[in-house]
């Protein structure tokens, strides 16, 4: 890889990483799995602000299971409503919103989250975005540092202003044979 | 230089050929579910009132089923709607199977999602009616905690109240009798609830494979 496209090829590499980094910071904390024993009937919107902002939160992290990559606070679909009631009435059963969430998974298994609990082979889609940038970043400093000293090096070359013209000549100054 | 680009070439295409030959072949319809090898859900649900032929040994209309008093039988739920054309193929088999286990520890029951009762129990009368109940599940709570994702589905509940088996679209008779035959041949040593003494109303009838 010429060195000039070291530091283009780090830049690649951290823009492609960037949105899934910035998607990993939604981590929900890991849950235990609660048992849902109870049949709950979904209930109908309150007046209570703080308990329709947590059915809110709640039913953002959901998928709705019969559409396409939506929330169930999205979806417009019948049984999205329904789960959202089942939410409202699990929280006014006296739920965390962790347990409420624990039961979804129960049911539908991960797949219901929108962020996937960071454990196991999930741990991937965390951490793999970071090692990525770390890479990314690693290959434009390297990149830059090889790309900045090289005109010093190479006097007698042209300015530094012509770095690809620097890159050719360099090279050819050094295969040079020794004078005799 | 050339074994340094194919190195990278490699190391940028590599991932991408595994990713698309991974998640190709994927049916992006199914979403793996974590309910069979666990306890089934229970559920105590009313039954859907119809005029058509019904069977004696199940609960009738105005009656409600609670699942947990069938532990000992094997419990065949099949989620379906009178708008899902796939479950309007599903009837007759299904139809079919229950009357031939009767006498059997199996039960079967068709629960109703998102669907007017008078809608359902119009097309069951069309059709020549059911010889098993259809349950109202009316605010599709029973169908959340199945985790159903559509209709039709099917549960096969093992005798030990654990779900066997679940099938997402459409079932067969074939199908139904495979799993049927398999939970039935599994040894229950547990106590057998009430349920289970219904049993017997009408003679047993051996059904083939």
């Amino acid at each position: 890889v010429s060195r000039t496209r070291i530091p283009l090829l780090g830049a690649a590499v951290l823009i492609l990483a960037a949105p899934l980094a910035l998607s990993g910071q939604s981590t929900p904390p890991g849950q235990s799995v609660v048992p849902d024993p109870e049949q709950f009937e979904a209930t109908a919107r309150t007046d209570d602000p703080e308990l329709e902002a947590q059915v809110r939160k709640l039913s953002r992290e959901l998928r709705c299971p019969t559409c396409q990559a939506l929330s169930i606070d999205d979806s417009p679909s019948e049984l999205a409503r329904e789960m959202k009631g089942q939410i409202r009435a699990r929280l006014q059963a006296g739920m965390t919103p962790e347990e409420v969430r624990a039961t979804f998974v129960e049911a539908y298994g991960e797949w219901v989250l929108l962020s996937p609990e960071p454990q196991g082979f999930n741990l991937l889609i965390y951490v793999l975005p970071v090692l990525v940038l770390l890479l990314g970043a690693g290959i434009v400093l390297v990149g830059m540092r090889r790309w900045l000293v090289q005109p010093e090096s190479g006097a007698s070359g042209p300015g530094p202003g012509d770095p690809a013209e620097a890159r050719e000549t360099v090279p050819s100054a050094e295969r040079a044979p020794p004078a005799s | 230089m050339n074994v340094k680009r194919m190195i990278l070439g490699l190391f940028i295409t590599v991932p991408i050929i595994v990713l698309l030959a991974v998640n190709l072949g994927r049916d992006p319809r199914f979403i793996p579910s974590p309910l069979p090898g666990r306890e089934a859900p229970n559920f105590t649900l009313p039954v859907l009132e119809t005029s058509g032929p019904y069977s004696v040994r199940e609960p009738g209309p105005g009656e409600v089923v609670d699942l947990a008093s069938l532990r000992g039988s094997v419990v065949v739920v099949n989620f379906w709607a009178s708008w899902c054309l796939s479950c309007r193929s599903e009837h007759v088999p299904l139809s079919r199977l229950a009357d031939q286990y009767g006498g059997q520890d199996v039960h079967f029951f068709r629960i109703l999602y998102n669907d007017r009762p008078e809608n359902a129990a119009s097309l069951i009368e069309r059709m020549g009616g059911q010889s098993y109940p259809t349950l109202l599940d009316s605010r599709s709570g029973t169908a959340i905690r199945y985790g159903l994702t559509g209709v039709p589905e099917t549960f096969f509940i093992a005798r030990d109240g654990r779900v066997a088996h679940k099938q997402i679209g459409p079932t067969d008779h074939d199908l139904i009798v495979q799993w049927v035959n398999r939970l039935l041949a599994e040894e229950w040593t547990g106590p057998r609830q009430e349920g289970g003494e219904r049993v017997g109303l009408r003679s047993p009838a051996p059904v083939e494979p």
